[in-house]
């Protein structure tokens, strides 16, 4: 990779008023438009990985370059997607997915919002919503609400798109569903995706290149580019294929965790 | 709402009084011990006017404490609910001073301030900042930190995400202390006319009771608790009105 689009080098990260940093030493390249995901037990800092990129902490040690130029406070280029789907209850989906635009426009926001409103319209429709615009949040089910926090977090077209584990709240039906949608997404934004997961089958599904992170602090222990061709449908998650890359990335998590013991 | 549901809050209020007036009547209880309702309610008939003049008196040193109130417990929540360092050196202090009771507090302002509208003014500020500084606190301290951090990270100022955010978060609760606050606004003062006024329902009552006029005291009580009822019914209206999202039908 030449010019990597988004680069972490040597980075780590402590936290104020932390003991022992939460990411040691790590480095990770992505490139424009790449779907990577990282998978990692719990507490081996990819969150933190999350808060580094978005800008939200500066990294203690290393930089975190986005073409080059060094991240250190936030950029307003990122979207953000979280378990919780954590719309406001009192906006209705509309006014939710527009959350975003008034922070990064501000009085551009009022001049542009027919054009904002469009753009809100065709999002949701790449999710398969409709008559969802007026309603209210709790008015919709916890799968509809995860596909209204994905156009949120898109709506001003962020550069990098970064979701932790944003379906790991969903049933098994309703996540496959959200996996469809968000290849969907992934291919009309042309948008450079960092998903976190520790749901393999999801890792091998939605990514080009998937990061196995683990210990304490924090650090990339393996990556492993997927060979699985696109697009991938709902019934390539059964084919030998894919179940043997699953099982690979389990093993390899398996040593890593085998050598922690 | 049933319709056994909308009548049941007048049914209750009607029957309170029944069942006062029967006992009072059946056990042949001294006027002076415990009147009949019947006779509170002819004596608030026959002095209207110099009860609604004592009332008007309560009302307006109350809601001048109690928009005191609002201004003090709204800045003081967003401080003690925004930042770790005020929470910690504020709430052991506010908790103290919450603990005091506010009847030994009117003596002092009557010190600095005399008698009049000034020490019920104070107590009903001082008894009802508390519970809204409290649940202004909480209503900010409840926002979830993914949200802050999907604003932050665009580039979203403090005072923004107060705004878009902390604000309308903490609003149910603010609205849920509005109305303990309004009414405890007007014990305060009430406490404070008892001891320390020649004007208001607290004056009223405390001069009625010296002179032995009991149904005139009683007379008193429904007043405060009749006003009560109408400033709660005022803010409970606004609740709903403003913050009609936090409750699902």
């Amino acid at each position: 990779m030449a010019d990597p689009f988004l680069e972490l080098d040597g980075v780590s990260l402590t936290y104020p008023n932390a003991k022992a940093p939460a990411i040691a030493d790590m480095n990770l390249k992505v490139a424009r438009g790449e779907f990577i995901a990282v998978v990692g037990a719990s507490g081996c800092g990819k969150s933190s990985m999350m808060k580094l990129v978005s800008g939200l902490f500066p990294a203690t040690v290393g930089q975190v370059r986005l073409e080059g130029r060094v991240i250190h406070r936030p950029t307003g280029n990122v979207g953000m997607a979280f378990q919780n789907p954590t719309l406001l209850p009192w906006r209705n989906i509309l006014e939710n997915i527009l959350l975003p635009l008034e922070v990064v426009r501000k009085k551009d926001f009022r001049a542009k919002k027919a054009e904002c409103l469009s753009e809100a319209r065709r999002l949701l429709e790449l999710v398969g919503l409709r008559d969802v615009e007026n309603k209210f949040p709790w008015q919709l089910s916890g799968g509809m609400q995860q596909r209204v926090s994905l156009c949120r977090a898109l709506i001003h077209k962020p550069e990098i798109l970064l979701l932790d584990e944003p379906f790991a709240a969903l049933d098994a039906f309703t996540k496959e569903e959200l996996w469809m949608a968000m290849q969907d997404l992934w291919s009309a934004t042309q948008c450079t995706v960092i998903l976190v997961t520790h749901e393999l089958r999801e890792a091998v599904f939605l990514a080009d290149t998937i990061y196995l992170m683990g210990g304490k602090p924090g650090r990339v222990i393996t990556a492993r580019s997927n060979p699985l061709a696109r697009p991938r449908s709902l019934e390539d998650v059964y084919t030998p294929a894919y179940i043997a890359e699953v099982q690979d990335l389990r093993h390899a998590i398996g040593e890593v965790r085998e050598v922690r013991a | 709402m049933t319709r056994a549901e909308r009548i049941a809050p007048y049914a209750m209020v009607i029957g309170f009084f029944v069942f006062w007036e029967l006992g009072v009547r059946i056990f042949n209880v001294q006027e002076f011990i415990l009147p009949t309702p019947s006779a509170a309610f002819a004596k608030l008939y026959e002095l209207r006017a110099p009860i609604a003049m004592n009332a008007w008196q309560t009302v307006w040193t109350s809601m001048v404490g109690f928009s005191i109130s609002v201004v003090v417990g709204v800045f003081l929540g967003a401080l003690i609910g925004y930042s770790k360092l005020a929470y910690a050196a504020l709430y052991p202090f506010l908790v103290g001073f919450n603990s005091v009771p506010k009847a030994a507090l009117v003596p002092i302002f009557v010190i600095w301030f005399g008698i009049g509208s000034p020490p019920a003014i104070l107590t009903a500020f001082l008894i009802s900042f508390f519970p809204i500084a409290v649940n202004v606190a909480t209503g900010l301290a409840t926002v979830e930190p993914e949200l802050q951090d999907v604003l932050r990270a665009l580039g979203a100022s403090k005072a923004e995400v107060f705004f878009k955010v902390g604000l309308p978060r903490s609003a149910p609760y603010f609205f849920a202390s509005l109305k303990v606050a309004v009414t405890l606004a007007f014990v305060g003062a009430v406490i404070s006319e008892i001891s320390a006024s020649n004007a208001g329902i607290g004056y009223l009552m405390i001069s009625a009771s010296s002179s032995l006029q009991v149904p005139l005291v009683y007379a008193g009580l429904i007043t405060i608790a009749a006003i009560g009822i109408f400033f709660y019914a005022i803010f409970a209206l606004l609740e709903t009105r403003f913050t009609s999202w936090a409750y699902r039908k």
